[in-house]
Parts: structure tokens; C-alpha cells; sequence
């Protein structure tokens, strides 16, 4: 499968990304889309099983909701950032918080980049393969 | 010779008694002698031979007052009539200012007489003077005598240039004082001539008025009493007899300077018994004031002892205040006092305020024209009072007061050393005044600052009672303001959260639908179930937004106070079973006991069906949201009377997780929801409760919850009783 629309998808190699949202809607079809551009993709709806998940298969890039039930997006980024191991984990912090105060907030928890929702998937895509070129 | 004698102010006029031996010129001056007043007359002294005759010279100082501010004063002197004496009666009559030529009556002495006289005449020359101008007067001594002369005979012998000659008896002492005043006149009259005072004929006539005044009392006086010895004094030199006339011209002359100084040191012993009672009574004065504190102690015994101490009977004191205005006068003998009252130019008070000095008049010394210039003068005359002196009160170079003192006839003016005397007593009253004042003063002070202690001390304690009332009304006001900042920091925090929580409701089912439109859109190709599933994700979110839509829209709608309510009957079954209708799934799923009681009777309500549902839709959310597995529901409807007015309760408790007390006055706020923000995720705007409420205000009623955590709520919707079966 090739990305339509003209925009010419980098190889994405099967790359590991960790969606985590508690709304299934938004998990479904931002899985959907990764998939569909050749990424591997896992699931997780809370914050504890995210930061289950991402110490056990470690994912490349994780897109992380800030509102989450158990643990939020923000400790959850917080507790990767201060394990070492885990430093080649590329995270994406997603809010629909709305506010301009999300973004340092998700930056100063050490996050790479911050997207607020809604955002269209493109969007979503280039900054994920920026993330991994920079790598 | 005129002597004056400046430091004591003496003119001392030189009288000599000149006549042949035992003519009767000792027994003239101890008559004078006798009859003088002792207080102005010194003692006589004489130097005498073993056989009662005159050797060199009897000396008598007699007193005529003042003249000028000069005491004049006369001294008499005999001459020894032996021929022998020659160098004696010589300079006996050096530097003598009047002769008064005693001559023998009887008519065996004419001779003598004759020869005395002419002996006069060469001697006077020898001692550059002339007996033509130099004042002579005669007494025909002896008139008692039987032998004596007549006086024409006398007169034509001895008298050929008609001088003033009086017929004299020595031993019983007529005529002598008249001869005496004679010879006095005329010296005085010549001596004034000389001094250059004969120009003003009226002041040498008020000096011979002196003169007879001086003598006026001496005439009539003890006539023939016993003639009193006189002083012997031992001759310094041997005999004259044996020595050379020079020789005796040398002794005469010590004798006569020690005569003199034998006055001087009778003056002095006089006056320093005087001084030494003056400094007495200053003593005395002193030790009585100095450590009075009471001014008026000072002043009152000071006008007492300075009119006692100067012998005046009348005076006065006048206090002067600050500013140098009179305050007060004491008098004594005096109803006015012309020397304080007069206040012009040149007047004693203006005088003694300005140069600080004492100031003292004798009235018979003044000038006519000054004394009618001067009216106080001629008021102290009309007072028959003579003398006048003022002194001035001085402290620290400060005038606090001046003092009179005024004396008539009866005494001597006020002498130099009186006007000491009354200043030094002024003096030590002033500085006696000053300090009482000044301790008074001291103590007023003192008296006004405790008092001002007093009055600050007690202001103070006012001022720090209303201080410290200020501090707490301050300190609630501040606690009033921290908790209004708290209010409305959690205020901003909460409308902060709430904002996120809308933002999050809308947004995240945007999101579902943007997404999944663009996966429909992008790729076309989508298996169908597939793409059936996203269809369905749009459809399930565009639904949720409806639904929140609809929510704001309904608070919004009933959010507006006095919405109009559309009341109808309502029948209570019909309405639970319509709102229940969307939970049930949800009570099935969580196995929730839901049990509904309604009163008997209360089977239909008057309400507005519409907003009553809404209302308790919101109400039934929440129990079912947040009750746990397996808990409960309990509605109840029944009546309910509150303060006179009956309602409808209808009441929805439910054991799930509860609501912090802290959260309760926030429930109904619209948008409102518990929990954390982040990891809590309750569905919807939170306008609930915020709907329920208003429903239950329109209604004529309100909404009330309680709550504890962990064990449940109660939430009672009331409205007011309109409805079928309510009694």
C-alpha cells in the first residue's frame, strides 16, 4: 500500500508505534492509518498499561493522550524520560485539552513533539517521520 | 587757705582767734566748743602749758553741712598771746581764711591790745596776708568787767575801719556765737568770692543761709553752764621756751597736722562703726532672703530694713515684670510715689533703668530752674521731704524692680555711702528674688509637666487601644481578603479545568470524525465492513456532539432565570418511566437495585413536564454514572411542608463514590465535575445539576444534595406543591 493524496510516504520499515488513547474511536482509526503506512502498531488505553507496554517492546514512537485513566499522558512521559534505557523512545504528546499551556507542559515533561487535537493525519504522519529521521 | 579735701568731700575753712594773752580766746572756743552739737563738731583739743595757759593753739572743727555736695567745715584755732610765742601765733595763722581778734576791755590792756593787733598785721604778712581783705571781725571781751572800757573808746582805738565788732563775756558766752557767725559769714561770703561763686549772688546768698542756719540754733542755747575740759594732748617737740623760733614754726606745724589727723581718725572710727553695723544689718538681710522661695517674703522685708537701715521714713518698691512694665508697688508712708510715677525723659525711674545706677537728690542743693523743670522734685517738696535716693533691683544684669527712699529735714542728705548701703541691699533682694522666682518657677514647671505626663501617657494608651483595634479589624480584613483570593484563585483554577473539559468533549469526537472521514476519503478501496466500521465511529460521534450540543443548548435555555414554565398535569408513573427508560441497559449491566416509591395519592404532579424530565434525567445520570457495581437506586416522591409551604420531594439517593465536602457548594455550577481532569473521565459538559436546579427555581423550589464520600448521595428535587393529591 502506497499513501495517496501525493504525498510520498517514506518507508516506515515496520516501525514500532505505540498508540495510547482511552477513546476507542480515536485508537481505531489513527491505528488504521499507521497501519496502512507500514507501520507496526500496538495498543494501550490507560496509563499504566502504556507504561507497561512501552518497557516491554519498547516502540520506536509513542503518541500519548494527556488524558488518560489511572496515569496520565504527562507522568507517563515524565517516568520514560527519567529511565535511561528507555531514551531512544520517541514521544508524541497528543492533548484536546486546548490550551496554550499544554504544550510547554508536554515539552518540559519531555516530550519530542506536542500535537493538539483535532489534527488532520498527515499531520500526524509528517511529524512522526521527522521524528524518526532526526534519529 | 581753703582746703578741700576730695575724698571726703570737705572744704575746711581756717578760723583763727588771735588777741593778746589771756584774753579770753580759749575760753570763746570752748564756750563754741560746749555749745556746738556734738554730732557736728569734733573734740577740742588743746596743747596747754602746766599753768592752764594756751601754749600753741586750740583747735575746734565745727560742722556747717553741706554745701555743693562738699561738707564744709570749719576749724577754729587759738594762737598763744605771749609775746614769747611769736613763731607760734605765726604759724598758727598760716593759711587761716578768717581772724576773729579778741580784744581785753579792760583799760590796763589797751596797750596789749594795740600790740596784738600791729603783732596780727606783720604776721598775716609774713604769711602772704593782708589784714585790710582778709575777713576780721572784733569782740570786746570782759564787758563784765569793771574796768572795762567804753565801747566808743574801744571802738575809736581799735576799730578805725568800722569792722563788725561785738561786746563779748567769754566765761559766760554772750556774744560769742554772734561774733562767731560774723566772722563765719564773712569767710564764707570771701571764700565763695575767691571760688568764683560771687556772680551768682542767689547761690552765695542760700551758702550764708546755711551758715545761719547753721548757727541759728547754736545762739540761745546752755547759756553759762560748766565749760567742758578739753582734750590734753602731750607737745611732740620740747619746750619752745628753749628752742629756736624755727625749731617751734616746725613743731606748730606736726602739731597742727596731728591735730588734724587725730580729727581725721575720730571721723574714721566714727564711720567705721557705722560701716561695720551697715554690713550688720546687709548680713543679716542677706541670710534672712537668700534661701526664701517665696518672692513676696523677699520684697516685703527688703522696703522694711533699707527704710530702717537709711533712717527714712517713707519709700516704696515697684516690681517690674517681663517686658519691663511695673507689676507691683509696696509703699511705705507715701499714699503716691513722685519718683515712680514720673515716667518722661530725665526722669529718676527712666535714669536708673537705663545707666543702672543709684540716683539721689538733696533739694535745698537743686537749682530753682531745674527744680521747676522737674515736676516729681517739687512734688517731693510739697511732701516737705529734702532728700531722695533710688536704686535699682539687679539680677544677672536684669532689672527686676526699683526702690525709694525719702528723708525731710530732720537728717543729713543721703550721704555717698547710704546710696552703697541701699545698693548693696538691692542687690542681695534682687538676687534673693530671682532665685525664689526662679524656684517658683521651677516648680510650676514641674507641677505642669506631670501633668503633661500625665495627659500624654493617658493619650498614648488611647491612641494604642484604637492602634491595636486598627491592627484587628486589620488582621480580619486581611484574613477576609486571603480567603476571597483563595475563593477566586480555585474560582480561576476550576473555570480553568472546566474550559479543558469542554474543550476535551468536543474535541475528541471532531477527531474521530476527521480521522475517519479522511481514511473513507483516502482510501477508497476499503473492504466493506471495514469501511462500515468507520461510517459508524462518524455516526456514534456525531452523535455525542448532537447530544453535548443539545445539553448546552437546554442550560442554556433553561439557564435564563424565569423561563417560563409550561405547567400541565403530570403523571408521576409517566414521567419516571420515561426518564428512567434510557438508564435501564446501564442498571441491568452494573446489576443496580433500582426501586421507586411514590406516596399514596401523589399519582399526578403540576409541573412543566418538559423541564421536569430534563431536570431529573441529569439527576438519574449521575446515580447511574457514578454508582458501583451492584449498589442502588432509591427514588422517592412524596409531599413535603417547610416553613408553612408544601412541596413535592422527589428524592434520588444512590451509594456510589459520593462527593468531597469540599465540592459540594460547586455541583451545581454549570460545566462543573469532580474528580482529576486528567485521569478521571465522567462524559458530558457537566451542566447537569446546574440544569436540575434551575428546573426546581422555576418551579417555585431548589435543589438540595448531601453527600459523604464513599457512601453515596442524596439528591432532592423540590418543587412547589400545585398538583392533585398534595393536601
Amino acid at each position: 500500500m502506497t499513501a495517496a493524496g501525493g504525498h510520498e510516504a517514506p518507508q516506515a520499515d515496520g516501525t514500532l508505534v505505540l498508540v495510547a488513547d482511552d477513546e476507542p474511536n480515536i485508537r481505531e482509526t489513527i491505528s488504521f492509518i499507521l497501519e496502512m503506512e507500514g507501520f507496526r502498531v500496538v495498543l494501550a488505553e490507560d496509563g499504566v498499561s502504556t507504561w507497561e507496554k512501552i518497557v516491554a517492546l519498547r516502540p520506536q514512537v509513542v503518541l500519548l493522550d494527556a488524558m488518560m485513566p489511572r496515569l496520565d499522558g504527562f507522568s507517563v512521559c515524565g517516568r520514560v524520560r527519567s529511565e535511561p534505557s528507555l531514551a531512544g523512545v520517541r514521544i508524541v504528546m497528543v492533548t484536546a485539552l486546548g490550551q496554550r499551556a499544554d504544550r510547554e507542559r508536554a515539552l518540559a515533561a519531555g516530550a519530542d513533539r506536542y500535537i493538539p487535537k483535532p489534527f488532520d493525519e498527515e499531520e500526524l504522519l509528517r511529524t512522526i517521520h521527522e521524528l524518526l529521521d532526526s534519529r | 587757705m581753703v582746703q578741700f579735701d576730695n575724698q571726703y568731700k570737705q572744704v575746711k575753712l581756717k578760723i583763727v582767734y588771735y588777741g593778746p594773752a589771756l584774753g579770753g580766746k580759749t575760753t570763746s572756743l570752748q564756750y563754741i566748743h560746749r555749745v556746738t552739737d556734738p554730732q557736728r563738731r569734733t573734740k577740742l583739743y588743746a596743747l596747754n602749758t602746766a599753768s592752764d595757759r594756751t601754749l600753741f593753739f586750740d583747735l575746734l572743727g565745727v560742722d556747717l553741712g553741706r554745701i555743693r555736695g562738699y561738707r564744709l567745715t570749719l576749724q577754729l584755732y587759738t594762737v598763744p598771746g605771749q609775746v614769747q610765742y611769736n613763731a607760734t601765733r605765726r604759724a598758727v595763722l598760716a593759711g587761716a581764711d578768717g581772724v576773729v581778734f579778741v580784744a581785753d576791755s579792760r583799760r590796763d590792756q589797751l596797750e596789749a591790745n594795740r600790740e596784738s593787733l600791729a603783732n596780727l598785721r606783720e604776721n598775716l604778712l609774713a604769711n602772704s596776708l593782708d589784714l585790710e581783705t582778709l575777713p576780721l571781725v572784733l569782740q570786746y571781751n570782759k564787758r563784765d568787767m569793771p574796768d572795762a572800757m567804753p565801747r566808743a573808746e574801744l571802738e575809736a582805738a581799735l576799730n578805725r575801719r568800722g569792722l563788725p565788732a561785738f561786746d563779748t563775756v567769754a566765761t559766760s558766752g554772750e556774744g560769742i556765737i554772734e561774733a562767731f557767725a560774723a566772722v563765719t559769714e564773712a569767710t564764707v561770703r570771701t571764700v565763695a568770692q575767691r571760688l568764683g561763686i560771687a556772680s551768682q549772688p542767689e547761690a552765695v546768698r542760700r551758702l550764708i543761709d546755711n551758715v545761719r542756719t547753721a548757727m541759728d540754733p547754736l545762739l540761745p542755747r546752755r547759756r553759762g553752764e560748766a565749760v567742758e575740759a578739753p582734750t590734753v594732748l602731750r607737745p611732740t617737740s620740747a619746750s619752745p621756751a628753749l628752742a629756736g623760733d624755727e625749731l617751734v614754726a616746725e613743731a606748730v606745724r606736726a602739731n597742727v597736722a596731728m591735730t588734724d589727723l587725730n580729727a581725721q581718725l575720730d571721723r574714721l572710727s566714727q564711720e567705721l562703726t557705722r560701716r561695720v553695723s551697715q554690713l550688720r544689718a546687709i548680713a543679716e538681710f542677706t541670710r534672712a532672703v537668700t534661701f526664701t522661695s517665696a518672692p513676696e517674703e523677699v520684697t516685703r522685708g527688703f522696703l522694711e530694713r533699707l527704710l530702717a537701715e537709711l533712717g527714712a521714713p517713707c519709700g516704696s518698691l515697684q516690681l517690674i515684670g517681663e517686658g519691663g512694665a511695673p507689676v507691683e508697688v509696696q509703699r511705705r508712708g507715701l499714699a503716691e510715689d513722685p519718683l515712680l510715677r514720673a515716667s518722661g525723659e530725665g526722669s529718676p525711674a527712666r535714669v536708673v533703668t537705663t545707666t543702672r545706677q543709684p540716683w539721689a537728690v538733696h533739694l535745698p542743693d537743686v537749682e530753682p530752674s531745674q527744680l521747676l523743670a522737674s515736676p516729681w522734685l517739687e512734688e517731693i517738696a510739697a511732701l516737705e521731704l529734702e532728700s531722695a535716693l533710688m536704686v535699682p533691683l539687679l539680677a544677672h544684669d536684669q532689672l527686676l524692680g526699683l526702690a525709694t527712699a525719702y528723708a525731710g529735714s530732720l537728717r543729713p542728705p543721703f550721704s555717698e555711702e547710704e546710696l552703697d548701703l541701699a545698693s548693696i541691699f538691692a542687690g542681695v533682694a534682687a538676687t534673693a528674688l530671682d532665685g525664689a522666682r526662679s524656684w517658683q518657677q521651677l516648680e510650676d514647671l514641674n507641677r505642669s509637666l506631670e501633668q503633661r505626663v500625665a495627659e500624654r501617657t493617658r493619650e498614648l494608651a488611647q491612641a494604642l487601644e484604637r492602634q491595636r483595634a486598627l491592627a484587628d479589624e486589620l488582621e480580619v480584613r486581611n484574613a477576609q481578603l486571603e480567603q476571597a483570593n483563595r475563593q477566586l484563585s480555585e474560582l480561576e483554577r476550576l473555570k480553568s479545568e472546566l474550559l479543558q473539559r469542554v474543550a476535551h468533549e468536543l474535541n475528541t469526537p471532531v477527531t474521530s470524525i476527521q480521522t475517519a472521514a479522511r481514511i473513507l476519503s483516502k482510501y477508497s478501496e476499503l473492504p466493506a465492513d471495514k469501511a462500515a466500521k468507520f461510517v459508524a465511529i462518524i455516526q456514534q460521534d456525531a452523535a455525542r456532539l448532537a447530544g453535548l450540543i443539545a445539553s448546552a443548548l437546554e442550560a442554556a435555555v433553561l439557564g435564563v432565570a424565569g423561563t417560563p414554565v409550561d405547567a400541565g398535569t403530570v403523571s408521576v408513573s409517566e414521567l419516571f418511566k420515561g426518564v428512567l427508560a434510557p438508564f435501564r441497559g446501564e442498571i441491568a449491566e452494573k446489576g443496580i437495585t433500582l426501586q421507586v416509591k411514590v406516596a399514596a395519592g401523589l399519582s399526578e404532579l403540576r409541573a412543566d413536564a418538559s423541564q421536569l424530565e430534563a431536570a431529573l434525567r441529569a439527576i438519574i445520570k449521575n446515580a447511574v454514572e457514578f454508582n458501583r457495581p451492584n449498589g442502588s437506586i432509591t427514588i422517592t416522591v412524596r409531599p413535603l411542608r417547610r416553613e408553612a409551604r408544601s412541596f413535592v420531594e422527589m428524592r434520588i439517593e444512590d451509594s456510589g463514590n459520593g462527593i468531597p465536602a469540599g465540592d459540594l457548594p460547586y455541583v451545581c455550577d454549570p460545566f462543573w465535575q469532580g474528580g482529576n481532569l486528567l485521569t478521571s473521565k465522567p462524559r458530558g459538559l457537566g451542566l447537569g445539576l446546574a440544569v436540575a436546579r434551575r428546573v426546581a427555581r422555576n418551579h417555585g423550589g431548589d435543589l438540595e444534595i448531601s453527600s459523604s464520600e464513599g457512601s453515596g448521595t442524596t439528591v432532592s428535587l423540590l418543587i412547589a406543591a400545585q398538583g392533585r393529591g398534595v393536601s
